[in-house]
């Protein structure tokens, strides 16, 4: 175990650019080629290159979709992989690349799980103190985590629906309370207070799961 | 705490946030189960109102992306805000800087204005919400403010881009009669408008009065003077605001509406004279004036004034505030003055207002008849059915739907009586909001192509398509589209102009494709959601801001006056005329749901629809039959599917899906038949179907105060079943519901919660799991047949069943504990099974062989426990994870397959709802 910094800006992205500049196919490809060598640092950085861009891809999908989508992280990750294959950041499976997908795939739950854990609540307050996994190593990154991430959003939603979707727009699209309120229509007092809940649940969730 | 615990937390925590102090406490130690859960919820309420804005957001500490910075110098175009695109520089007020800026969702220009932040964060809470309270403003004279954009330290405020000149730049010189009088009007209504809403403007001058080329006065900044205007004496005060502050407000004393009168009076006196009446050398010299300077009447300096106005200005300008008109008063006064070109559009508005203002006032309430409706749905096809539309005899249904397979949305026909749907369209091109033609021969519905929509016309049994119009593509959900009465005209919704974002509702024929524009919105509204009224005279339809807001209107369609038929000002989802014509249904957003609602249109009030739970987001009414058809969406999706169970091979289907959430399945013991629980009519029901998933009838309808029910059970014999129900006022208890009819009866209760019924194997018990007597959970049982419950379990139990030989009682508990014990029946103590220990959620159930179970794990798995021997065997693979919270899977009794139930993506149905007067 060791102490992870996060990273993350959960404020409005101000950018004179309108189009991603962070997803360089070289920086990505060179990247991941350190990582799978072991080199964490490089895992760090990939992390930082991929939540901008998971977040984008969960705004567009959201967007696209009826008020009242579930976004699905697998789904999410998998688009994102796609598109790092498109651009020929990352080999497909068919040329080659299985493990850089297996690398990919934990990378990327990786990231969502550690989203999640730093909106928790005293979670967060502590989010630099406390201990988080390590970084994925090439090997260990599978699906599971993707589905863990999936089953975790999945409980949250079986407590109640609003409280999954408030967690999304808040953790993956990184939306204001007001946005929040605008997107699925309801007052600013509800998505306080539906935030403040899931919030302590997740605390409870990753407490409980983080002596395993 | 478990899931389970949570789930109770969350209603709990509900409930007690609409309540306050001692009733707040005291409701949370009554419904909490225990002292854990009573001190999670009030830990969780506390943190709501201590933390500044209940977000609790993180800092940001390391970022690759630049901070937005305090604007001290102006923003660059091209920079993005939240999702605006900087486009230009407008100017730099008090407030901060004002941005024009582009909004690619929705495609238009708005103003960014840009607030210049001061230290106090109190500051920018107060300002956000008085700037939120200020968009609730709907007024075609108000400037719309279309959202609060918060960035870090800096907020900015996104509004209608408002293009025009300040009324600063006519207030130089003396201004004709006229325009005093037709400005004028415009600025009491605006005020009037927000008085009445117990919002005060607090910064009423010549500059945050826009007049637009086409005459039309937009008052700017509502609310927002207050908490940014509070250095403002230090600066600027030469040029403007002070000349227009009311004596209380430099007086330091509340300011009120009649503080925005003075400061209006100020400017009617300046535009009438040319002069501000209290202009003076220097600051201090317009405070003595304000304060104690009494105007002189406007003719002396202009002699063409009337009397009447010179009266009404000066009234406006009286030091006691209590002697100043209202807003209401000086609309009411500058509408009695006669002035020459009246500009028609406007004076029709207030007319129409006023009358609306009326005759809401005066009529009594009129009571919507008892309702005892019928809620079915419609066609159980997987994916999204929309757009239903009726024919007029209320034989069948129109809507769109994207099939499985094919993606593309098309045209769908159903009887309502009978099974299976017809497709009607077919090809590359989405098909969507299809219309029954009066005499129902014909569809005409809209094909989306290339940023356009083609209005096309087909038989209602198929056939030859034909395109008769084309309207812009304004990627808008509203219905778009109606047919007049005698079936030669279409009136369709389009831009009023290429340039323009405004949308008005325009009439093509059919036959010949000849359009003529039929409402004229005012500059800022949109008109949409045609519908003709059920004797044809009357069209009516949504006049809306851009946010959706507003009213019902109507205009004849042989020409005459336009009237407003509501006056609600609510968010539009959909609204239609119901069969009499004499009310409208209305479905409006209130606490973020959208229910439907009843308004007279002759006044009085609206009423929601009874015994309809469910989000309405589009409706039609049948003219024959009492029927209404709509379509709702749900936020999350479970559904139950079938899998095979080996030796069978059938593909796993679904078989009970609908946009709501459906699970808890249980087949009856017969095998014919599935009860489940679902909330596709709103609040979760108990519903019944055939193994195959037809004949879909809805047990129970605790409509009444939000009651849910859940947990259904059958006894042995098969004619009831057993279920738990719960309103956020009262714990959950047990109910019977006898098969073939009739209404629920009450088993437990009220008092404890009481949950998860099941059925002692001779059907004259029924077990369930309580906290009555206090503490954790304990199974206990009940009498079918009615009765005082005994304790049956001492070390915990929550979901208990009997095994097939009746002499052991296999329970789970609740908490952290997994897995089963075993109690004999006939006495003695529980023993934990080891060979179920991974037993870890509801998805299990009992058979005669044993007990079937998911075992959790990243690939789950059917597995069997024999009562026999005790082994455990693996049954099958599933696909999909459980969700934890419900019980999830119930197996056929004739083996051969089970129903689990899993989340799927969102979709919506069509419910058909009958005896609808």
């Amino acid at each position: 175990m060791s102490p992870i910094f996060i990273f993350f800006v959960q404020g409005k992205i101000v950018s004179t650019s309108t189009t991603p500049a962070t997803l360089q196919p070289d920086t990505v490809a060179s990247l991941m080629a350190s990582f799978r060598t072991g080199d964490q640092t490089a895992a760090g950085r990939l992390v930082e290159i991929f939540y901008p861009e998971l977040r984008r891809i969960a705004v567009a999908r959201m967007r696209a979709e009826r008020p009242g989508h579930t976004l699905q992280p697998t789904a999410l990750v998998h688009q994102l992989y796609l598109e790092l294959v498109k651009v020929k950041a990352l080999r497909s499976t068919s040329s080659g690349g299985a493990d850089e997908k297996k690398a990919f795939l934990g990378l990327a739950a990786y990231l969502m799980k550690r989203l999640l854990i730093h909106h928790a609540r005293s979670l967060s307050k502590r989010a630099q103190k406390i201990d988080l996994p390590d970084f994925p190593t090439p090997e260990s990154g599978t699906e599971d985590a993707l589905i863990e991430i999936d089953g975790t959003l999945n409980r949250l939603a079986a407590i109640n629906p609003a409280l999954r979707r408030v967690v999304e727009l808040r953790v993956f699209e990184g939306l204001t309370r007001d946005e929040i309120a605008r997107e699925i229509g309801c007052g600013t007092a509800t998505v306080a207070r539906h935030w403040t809940f899931a919030r302590n649940w997740l605390e409870d969730a990753f407490i409980g799961t983080s002596h395993q | 705490m478990t899931d389970e615990r949570w789930q109770l937390a969350f209603a709990i925590y509900e409930t007690a946030a609409t309540l306050t102090g001692a009733e707040r406490q005291e409701y949370i130690q009554t419904a909490a189960p225990d002292q854990e859960v009573a001190d999670r919820v009030l830990a969780m309420l506390d943190e709501i109102t201590t933390s500044s804005d209940g977000d609790s957001l993180p800092e940001r500490a390391h970022s690759n992306y630049p901070a937005l910075e305090p604007p001290s110098t102006s923003l660059p175009i091209g920079t993005s805000l939240g999702r605006y695109i900087i486009t230009g520089f407008v100017g730099q007020g008090g407030m901060g800087s004002v941005y024009s800026a582009h909004d690619p969702d929705l495609n238009r220009e708005v103003a960014l204005k840009v607030i210049a932040q001061s230290a106090e964060t109190s500051t920018s809470e107060n300002f956000i919400g008085e700037a939120q309270a200020a968009s609730a403003l709907n007024h075609p004279n108000i400037v719309t403010v279309h959202e609060v954009i918060r960035s870090g330290q800096t907020v900015a405020i996104a509004m209608e881009l408002v293009t025009g000149t300040s009324l600063r730049h006519y207030c130089g010189t003396v201004q004709p009669v006229e325009r005093l009088v037709l400005w004028g009007r415009q600025i009491a209504h605006a005020l009037a408008e927000a008085h009445a809403r117990g919002i005060v403007h607090r910064d009423i001058k010549p500059e945050n009065l826009m007049l637009r080329p086409d005459g039309y006065i937009k008052v700017l900044d509502f609310g927002l003077a207050r908490h940014t205007g509070a250095n403002r004496a230090d600066d600027e005060l030469a040029l403007g605001t002070l000349g227009y502050m009311s004596p209380e407000e430099l007086e330091q004393r509340p300011i009120t509406a009649a503080s925005d009168i003075f400061s209006f009076g100020v400017v009617l006196y300046e535009l009438a004279s040319g002069t501000n009446p209290f202009r003076g050398e220097s600051a201090g010299a317009t405070t003595r004036m304000i304060l104690g300077l009494t105007p002189s009447p406007l003719p002396e300096k202009t002699g063409v004034i009337p009397k009447k106005l010179d009266r009404l200005v000066r009234s406006m300008l009286n030091k006691s505030a209590a002697q100043r008109p209202t807003a209401a008063e000086v609309a009411a006064q500058l509408e009695a003055i006669a002035v020459p070109r009246v500009h028609r559009r406007v004076a029709a508005w207030a007319v129409a207002a006023l009358a609306v203002c009326l005759i809401g006032g005066g009529l009594a309430v009129r009571r919507t008849p008892p309702s005892e409706i019928q809620i079915s749905p419609l066609a159980s096809l997987l994916g999204a059915e929309r757009q239903p539309s009726f024919s007029a005899d209320g034989g069948r249904v129109a809507f769109a739907f994207a099939g499985e397979k094919d993606a593309t949305t098309h045209i769908y026909v159903k009887s309502v009586s009978g099974a299976g749907s017809t497709r009607l369209t077919s090809g590359a091109l989405p098909d969507f909001q299809p219309v029954f033609s009066p005499d129902g021969t014909r569809l005409a519905f809209l094909r989306r192509s290339e940023g356009r929509l083609q209005v096309m016309v087909m038989p209602s049994g198929g056939g030859t398509e034909r395109q008769c119009g084309e309207i812009v593509d304004i990627l808008r959900e509203y219905s778009l589209m109606t047919w007049d009465s005698g079936g030669q005209n279409l009136l369709v919704a389009d831009r009023v102009s290429e340039s323009r974002q405004e949308v008005a509702l325009f009439q093509i024929s059919v036959e010949t494709g000849v359009r003529r524009q039929v409402t004229f919105p005012p500059s800022g509204f949109s008109d949409w959601m045609p519908a003709v009224s059920p004797d044809g005279r009357t069209l009516g339809y949504a006049r809306v801001v851009e946010n959706g807001r507003g009213d019902v209107w109507a205009v004849p369609l042989a020409g005459g006056r336009t009237q407003r038929l509501t006056d609600t000002n609510e968010v539009f989802f959909c609204w239609t005329w119901a069969a009499d014509g004499k009310d409208v249904l209305i479905s409006y957003r209130r606490s973020g749901r959208a229910y439907l609602w009843r308004q007279p249109i002759n006044g009085g009030r609206a009423a929601r629809v009874a015994g309809l739970d469910d989000q309405v987001k589009e409706l039609s009414v049948a003219r024959k039959g009492n029927l209404m058809t709509y379509g709702s969406f749900a936020e999350a999706d479970y559904n139950i599917w079938r899998y095979p169970l080996p030796p069978s091979t059938d593909a796993p289907k679904p078989l009970i899906a609908s946009a709501a959430f459906d699970g808890d399945a249980r087949y009856s013991p017969d095998g014919s038949r599935i009860a489940f629980a679902s909330t596709r009519s709103g609040q979760s029901n108990i519903w019944i179907c055939s193994s195959d998933g037809s004949d879909l009838q809805q047990m129970t309808s605790l409509d009444h105060g939000g009651f849910t029910a859940g947990s259904p059970s059958w006894s042995p014999d098969g004619k009831w079943i057993a279920f738990d129900s719960r309103s956020p006022q009262s714990a959950s208890s047990i109910f019977l519901l006898n098969v073939s009819g009739g209404k629920p009866k009450r088993l437990t209760g009220p008092g404890p919660s009481d949950i998860i019924p099941s059925w002692s194997r001779d059907s004259h018990w029924v077990y369930f799991s309580s906290d009555r007597g206090g503490g954790p959970l304990q199974i206990w049982q009940v009498p079918a047949a009615g009765g005082e419950p005994v304790q049956v379990t001492r070390n915990g139990g929550l979901e208990g069943f009997e095994s097939p030989d009746a002499h052991f009682l296999y329970y789970t508990k609740r908490g952290r504990k997994s897995g089963f014990w075993r109690m004999p029946l006939g006495g003695g103590e529980e023993t934990f099974v080891p060979e179920l220990a991974a037993v870890a959620n509801r998805y299990w159930e009992n058979s005669p062989q044993g007990i079937y179970f998911v075992a959790p794990s990243k690939a789950p798995v059917l597995a069997l426990f024999h009562f026999a021997g005790g082994g455990v065997t693996r049954v099958v693979d599933l696909p999909v994870q459980p969700a934890p919270v419900h019980r999830g899977i119930t197996i056929s009794p004739d083996g051969r397959s089970f129903l689990y139930m899993q989340a799927d993506v969102a979709t919506s149905n069509l419910m058909v709802v009958s005896n609808f007067h």
